[in-house]
């Protein structure tokens, strides 16, 4: 298991870090969301020791994480983390010798990658001659070359297209399926809705929300319903409140302890009933409500 | 393959040097630039050779004159001038060949013709040698015998004692020293740029942060200084091999190749301080910026320092006994120029190499621990220009050493 514990963070004045938690199972993906600034990098950053917490510490498999474990580690800065003139073979090799491979296993990894990939053709070419889109799988190639036990992934998505994106979801999905712990943030969270197991929300350097996607939703939250049904019918029952009402379409409110069966009576005895659904919270409108507290 | 143990810092060293040196040697600037410099060189070794300006005074004596000729010639062998004497059919002729060019002056019915002035050693061997013939030939006229004659007017010539004879390669030495302030100024210039470059371009990759999870910054840091600096190695002795060679077939310059050896060990030994210590500065700079638009404005102290040692070597060659040119060879960083310009120029007091070699190795086993630190802290800030003091306070090190 990947831990992260109560890191703390300041730069001069500035907050970072705030004893931000959390971790993550092999096997497992995780989104780690939140707005711009919020402290996603720094946390990154000090995972792959490329930063220094001032407090607080990260483990893996239950042991402090020091130099040496960090380089089994795969890493994806944001923007983009290569040398633009130098060729792309040529750069994914040296990236795995700088992990411990020799120079030829180093090579042969580089080669399988870029295969992998899809980017085997440019392999002689500079990478900034690279579209963006295989640029970035470049990057990929870069982060998985050394067969690393654990990803963490810096706004991997950002600038793909579609396709792209599903490359890149593929590859990552393939990497918790080996069994390692994968993390990842992002700002795409339909996205991070459809691939994490596991979600955090950073807000100001601490984690505000943590857990599966239904437990977020789940979490102590007035259930939701959508019904559609001749009007006029809900207002007046106890312990529901209308959220909304279109036309025929209301959203009802549902107190603690009331069962869902009532409102549904209530609907049918006021006329036919055409749809009868629980309102779901989608990751954005959880987002929003934690971040904007 | 898996990957595991750890990095030590020798190998990561060696790995960051092998690709700043085989990236840069496929460049092809770096080619450009080593063809330039060795095109310049070669030309500078041959063209006196070629023009033949080398205080070689070619004659040409009209009809009448041979007598003359043979006594200028004689007596120039005499002086160690160097005198190509032939004859010039006419006055006609000769003038065509001095305002030609072909001849530096010719002497037709007892005049010397030149294009503008004649030169003074060559005047005063025609004048003297013109003085000797003319009494000659009085004297035989009178009905002395010519050998006799000649015994009678060359008295044996003056010798001379000098109380502190000059170095007969003084100016030669003094050539090469000003070869080897441009060549150190240039490689240092260059390659402690590229180390600049260097280090900006990882920073606004971001590739930085790829490179740090898998080493310390000053591990990465001495990796880039070491192959910019052995290919600089590679590129200032293929550029002294060249010379050395060109001197030798050509003859232009005049000195024993023990002090030529010596001379080009100089030159290699400074240049390995000096673009240490410059490299040092640069890196550091370069550390504090995310972009290549603002390294000018930081590395501008370091190009400043490098100018004022540039021109402080220049003006250092013409003061030999300078006490300013003397303190200046000996303290870093100006000492990198300066002192090896003593050394080949032969200015320098046997204790002054010592001196300025320990002072200079101690400025450079202290700037590689500072630059170390503000590498450190400094490189991972994005952004704005990071000043000295946050970078020296806010080390980006794992706080915990494995």
């Amino acid at each position: 298991m990947l831990e992260i514990d109560s890191l703390r963070k300041r730069y001069g004045d500035v907050v970072a870090l705030d004893g931000l938690s959390f971790s993550v199972e092999p096997g497992r993906m995780y989104g780690f969301v939140g707005r711009n600034g919020a402290g996603k990098t720094t946390t990154m950053r000090i995972v792959l020791g490329v930063l220094a917490p001032d407090s607080g510490e990260v483990r893996w498999r239950g042991s402090r994480v020091d130099r040496d474990t960090v380089r089994r580690f795969g890493y994806m800065p944001e923007e983009r983390g290569l040398y633009p003139k130098m060729r792309v073979l040529d750069q994914v090799g040296y990236l795995a010798e700088l992990h411990g491979a020799s120079r030829r296993d180093a090579r042969a990894a580089a080669a399988r990658w870029l295969e992998e990939l899809g980017v085997s053709a440019r392999a002689g070419d500079r990478v900034e001659e690279l579209s963006l889109g295989n640029q970035q799988r470049v990057q990929l190639a870069a982060a998985l070359v050394h067969d690393p036990e654990v990803l963490v992934l810096d706004e991997p998505f950002s600038g793909l297209d579609p396709v792209g994106v599903d490359v890149l979801a593929e590859a990552l999905k393939g990497q918790a399926a080996a069994g390692k712990p994968v993390v990842f943030s992002s700002h795409q969270l339909d996205l991070v809705e459809r691939m994490c197991d596991a979600v955090g929300i950073v807000r100001d350097g601490r984690m505000v929300a943590a857990g599966t996607i239904e437990d977020l939703r789940g979490d102590g939250r007035p259930r939701r319903y959508r019904v559609e049904a001749t009007g006029g019918w809900a207002a007046d029952l106890a312990g529901v409140t209308v959220i909304e009402r279109r036309g025929d379409v209301v959203v009802a409110e549902l107190a603690h302890g009331v069962d869902e069966q009532l409102l549904l009576d209530a609907a049918r005895a006021a006329g036919p009933v055409r749809e009868f659904t629980p309102v779901k919270p989608s990751l954005t409108d959880l987002f929003r409500e934690v971040v904007a507290e | 393959m898996t990957a595991n143990g750890r990095l030590p810092a020798w190998t990561g060293i060696r790995l960051v040097a092998r690709r700043e040196l085989v990236e840069r040697l496929r460049q092809r600037s770096f080619m450009v630039s080593t063809l330039v410099t060795l095109l310049i060189l070669v030309g500078v070794a041959v063209l006196p050779a070629v023009i033949g300006g080398d205080g070689t005074h070619r004659v040409g004596f009209g009809p009448g004159e041979s007598r003359l000729a043979e006594a200028v010639t004689g007596a120039a062998g005499q002086q160690r001038e160097d005198v190509r004497a032939r004859s010039v059919p006419s006055e006609a002729a000769a003038r065509a060949e001095v305002s030609g060019g072909d001849l530096d002056a010719a002497v037709v019915n007892g005049r010397v013709i030149v294009r503008s002035e004649l030169d003074p050693v060559l005047g005063a061997l025609l004048q003297g040698a013109h003085a000797r013939t003319a009494a000659e030939q009085r004297v035989e006229s009178l009905g002395v015998a010519p050998d006799k004659a000649r015994e009678a007017l060359s008295p044996p010539p003056l010798q001379v004692t000098a109380l502190d004879p000059p170095d007969p390669g003084a100016d030669a030495r003094k050539g090469v020293a000003f070869f080897a302030v441009i060549l150190l100024y240039g490689q240092i210039i260059g390659y402690g740029m590229w180390v600049a470059m260097g280090v900006v371009e990882e920073k606004s990759s971001r590739v930085v942060e790829l490179l740090l999870a898998t080493m310390r910054a000053r591990v990465l840091l001495a990796g880039k200084v070491l192959g910019i600096g052995l290919l600089g190695l590679i590129q200032l002795v293929l550029v002294i091999a060249v010379g050395l060679v060109a001197v030798r077939l050509t003859g232009s310059v005049d000195l024993p190749l023990g002090v030529l050896g010596g001379s080009a060990f100089t030159l290699v030994g400074w240049f390995l301080l000096g673009y240490l210590l410059y490299a040092c500065l640069f890196a550091t700079g370069a550390a504090r910026v995310s972009r290549q638009e603002e390294l000018q404005s930081v590395t501008g102290p370091m190009m400043m320092l490098v100018m004022v040692s540039f021109f402080g070597a220049l003006w250092a060659m013409n003061a030999p006994d300078n006490m300013i040119a003397r303190v200046l060879g000996i303290i870093p960083p100006f000492s990198a120029m300066i002192q090896p310009v003593r050394q080949v120029a032969g200015y320098a007091d046997p204790w002054e190499a010592p001196v300025a070699l320990a002072l200079a190795a101690a400025a450079v086993a202290g700037l590689m621990v500072l630059a170390g630190r503000i590498y450190e802290g400094g490189v991972l800030r994005m952004g704005g220009t990071v000043s000295f003091k946050e970078a020296l306070g806010g080390r980006e090190s794992r706080s915990v050493r494995p």
